[in-house]
């Protein structure tokens, strides 16, 4: 799971609200550096959430202070920044651990780098 | 703009039309420039030639490069139906036009090509001399890796009524530019790392990615990635992949070395994302964002794989105990085609950008026995209808291939 991904998943078991960002528990990571295309990244930029995104962050023991907390529109323009945003984004997965919801404290676990996110019966609304 | 010749393979005769509008309309070429030079009968005859107006020979590479059905693009340099009216064409090529071919030090060959017929070997040098007649290269004939090569095509044509036969010469465009239809062999299901009962064919997933005009920098999403076939294809056309399944056992695959990653690997493409997810949830497991350029899937119907989605089939639900959760395998129960194709639907109209394609796979029923239901591709308020084309399977089976675009202003 690369952060791109968190940067989506959330959880709306019954009685959940938000179901986000989800707290990630790492307990295996894998970090390759890639070459950033710096026009895709600029495209991606309005769809992603920067609490998303400085929430994993944080919990990666990344630098969340290098993101701001909300989109504006310079940002497309700051190469430094887009370059790290790529980082994050791409570079880093998560292989082993498990997603947290941030209200109810369900468990999702990732295994093989693959997030699990279905829900039982009784926790579909 | 110069002109060029595009030949088809004989494959697939419904798409290869429709691929090369979807490539041209990727490139922002108005397809009605692009075919001027072509009688529009020959689409209807399906003619394996086409000739055609592009404004550069970089365009040409590109559709060589990228079209599964295309052969080759050639320049194109004279015509006739026979071969007097072919010397014609080629003795009225002008001087400054033929210079760059006319040095002495130019390597070169002259391929000669029945299409629709075969050509003995006498028949084709008999063909390669008369047209060096009117064109006399002065340098060296070399046939492996020369110059330039050229070809002669003599086709003869299904249906001679509408359509005579016809001589076409041509120059190959850079002669050693990869051509879009190598992928088709090279990425071949019998070599592939991590195969299903269902995994797509490989000359359909490729043509899938060019009427998904997928390109460097796309976000593509495949909501049934299965063995991931699909993005394996959009992969190799630079697009970043999202794929999820609701089968974790699909997913996490056999061992190392035999699972869907596998199949990235293998081709030394960038792994694609996975989630294991149902996409009869899709708003519930990720954020409603409108990220993607494309989704592109063959969503599983019922005939060969059946659909499953969450729930239980129980009327009264037992909870799982807390200390079984861990490892706990939701309940899914079957999905019925109907609901599978308006939730997807539903999930393309909202995480499709504006203008972001849908291409899916829908295979239905045909003759006396196929339901009043059977075949008939649904809408959706936000989608507009791009094309659909028909591939059959067997006497009772036929898949459509739709695609659908997200309109520009209804928002994301």
């Amino acid at each position: 799971m690369r952060l791109l991904s968190h940067n989506v998943l959330r959880n709306t078991a019954k009685g959940v609200v938000d179901g986000y960002p989800l707290k990630i528990e790492a307990a295996e990571i894998d970090v390759r550096d890639t070459e950033p295309d710096l026009t895709f990244i600029r495209h991606l930029l309005p769809t992603i959430s920067f609490s998303g995104l400085r929430s994993a962050a944080e919990d990666l023991g990344l630098d969340a202070a290098a993101f701001p907390a909300s989109y504006s529109t310079t940002l497309g323009e700051d190469e430094a920044f887009l370059r790290a945003l790529h980082k994050a984004l791409f570079d880093v997965r998560v292989l082993e651990g498990s997603l947290v919801c941030p209200e109810s404290g369900r468990r999702f676990s990732i295994r093989g780098g693959i997030p699990d996110m279905m829900l039982t019966d009784e926790e579909l609304s | 703009m110069p002109r060029y010749l595009v030949t088809f393979v004989y494959r697939l005769l419904d798409f290869r039309f429709a691929e090369l509008d979807a490539i041209l309309d990727m490139l922002c070429l108005d397809p009605a420039a692009v075919y001027a030079p072509s009688p529009p009968e020959i689409r209807l005859n399906n003619y394996s030639h086409l000739l055609v107006d592009l404004p550069s020979e970089a365009v040409a590479v590109e559709i060589q490069q990228r079209a599964v059905l295309v052969e080759s693009v050639l320049e194109f340099w004279g015509e006739g139906r026979t071969y007097e009216e072919l010397d014609a064409s080629l003795l009225s090529l002008s001087d400054d036009f033929l210079a760059p071919y006319m040095r002495p030090e130019m390597t070169w060959s002259l391929m000669v090509a029945g299409s629709g017929k075969t050509l003995s070997m006498a028949a084709q040098d008999t063909a390669r001399y008369r047209v060096l007649a009117s064109i006399p290269f002065p340098g060296p004939i070399q046939l492996k890796q020369p110059q330039e090569t050229f070809w002669l095509i003599d086709h003869v044509a299904n249906d001679t009524d509408t359509t005579p036969d016809h001589l076409y010469f041509g120059r190959a465009i850079t002669s050693r530019a990869s051509r879009g239809r190598e992928r088709v062999g090279k990425g071949d299901l019998k070599r592939r790392a991590y195969l299903g009962p269902t995994s797509l064919d490989n000359e359909l997933a490729l043509l899938m990615a060019s009427f998904a005009q997928i390109r460097p920098g796309t976000m593509v999403l495949d909501p049934f990635v299965g063995t991931g076939s699909i993005l394996v294809a959009c992969t190799q056309f630079g697009a970043f992949c999202v794929g999820t399944d609701i089968d974790i056992r699909v997913l996490r695959g056999k061992e190392e070395g035999r699972n869907v990653y596998a199949n990235f690997a293998q081709y030394g493409l960038r792994y694609p994302e996975l989630v294991r997810s149902d996409n009869a949830l899709y708003v519930g497991h990720f954020r409603q964002v409108a990220l993607y350029d494309a989704i592109v899937c063959d969503p599983p119907y019922g005939i060969r794989a059946g659909a499953r989605r969450s729930g239980s089939r129980r009327e009264q639900v037992r909870p799982v105990p807390a200390h079984l959760r861990a490892d706990h395998i939701p309940q899914t129960r079957p999905y019925p085609m109907r609901d599978v194709l308006e939730d997807l639907l539903q999930v393309a109209s909202t995480a499709l950008r504006a203008g972001g394609r849908l291409v899916y796979l829908l295979p239905c029923e045909v003759g006396p026995e196929a339901g009043p239901e059977e075949g008939v591709v649904p809408t959706h308020a936000a989608l507009d209808l791009v094309c659909v084309h028909e591939q059959k399977l067997n006497s009772k089976l036929v898949r459509k291939m739709v695609v659908m675009q997200k309109g520009e202003r209804t928002g994301g």
